[in-house]
């Protein structure tokens, strides 16, 4: 895994990237949510051509393949033996969650990892049965940062479907976004 | 003792180690482990994600066994 995050840095000091966070169940485990995941999704960013009106991520797989990483295994590129699916950011609260995205240095490494307000808020409106359970793991974090998490909801319109899921889950307790 | 801002205090369980919510208490070691130690373990545990999942697909239904799937390998 490190040397995933070795070769994310890599790319993004080329220029291939614009920006990149990790996300998804890495991310939620990363901040202490149960591991179930077998790969790792990163949230990208990439400067299209001038006059394009496509995003590709072609160049970031042309550069991976450059390296040495060439095989795919379902959605997922396998970087030194993991799986990692790349995603383009979408608008809004993907983005700002790039954007935001908490910066870890150990050693000689950097990783960037989404925030977990913003994991939760991207929760709320994926909704499957396991991104309920993430938002639960999420909000029960001793240093969840509920200002940050309430803004978001503001912010990106989803204080109604905070509401509904935080009462069927009872997490509405003394929260009043 | 950690000073409550007003967010924290309204969310529901400041200030509370997992382990008196009735979560187990591996939770906290998780989250307090070193980076190092944290990021080590969640690639060794999505290699082996990975490696159940390929064994499991080696998995093939066998017409001659009661079982779902055949002997070999399972």
């Amino acid at each position: 895994m490190q040397a995933v995050c070795d070769i994310l840095e890599q790319i993004l000091r080329e220029g291939v990237l614009r920006r990149y966070a990790i996300g998804g169940a890495t991310a939620a485990g990363f901040h202490g949510e149960p591991l179930a995941t077998r790969d790792v999704d990163v949230f990208v960013f990439i400067e299209p051509p001038a006059g394009a009106l496509i995003v590709s991520l072609a160049p970031l797989f042309f550069r991976l393949g450059q390296l040495g990483f060439n095989e795919f295994e379902e959605e997922g590129v396998l970087i030194h033996g993991l799986p990692v699916q790349f995603l383009s950011a979408g608008a809004g609260l993907e983005t700002e969650a790039v954007e935001q995205a908490i910066v870890v240095d150990w050693e000689n490494h950097r990783l960037r990892v989404m925030r977990p307000e913003h994991l939760a808020a991207i929760a709320l409106t994926v909704g499957r049965p396991k991104d309920r359970a993430r938002l639960v793991y999420l909000a029960e974090l001793q240093d969840f940062d509920y200002f940050r998490f309430e803004d978001i909801l503001v912010r990106h319109r989803l204080q109604d479907r905070w509401q509904d899921w935080a009462k069927a889950l009872g997490l509405s307790k003394g929260l009043k976004v | 003792m950690k000073q409550q801002t007003p967010s924290q205090h309204l969310s529901i369980y400041p200030e509370i180690p997992s382990s008196a919510r009735g979560l187990p208490g591996w939770r906290d070691k998780q989250r307090s482990l070193p980076v190092a130690e944290k990021i080590e373990l969640i690639g060794r545990f999505i290699q082996e994600t990975r490696q159940l999942e390929l064994i499991k697909k080696s998995c093939k239904p066998s017409a001659t066994s009661s079982n779902k799937f055949s002997a070999k390998g399972c």
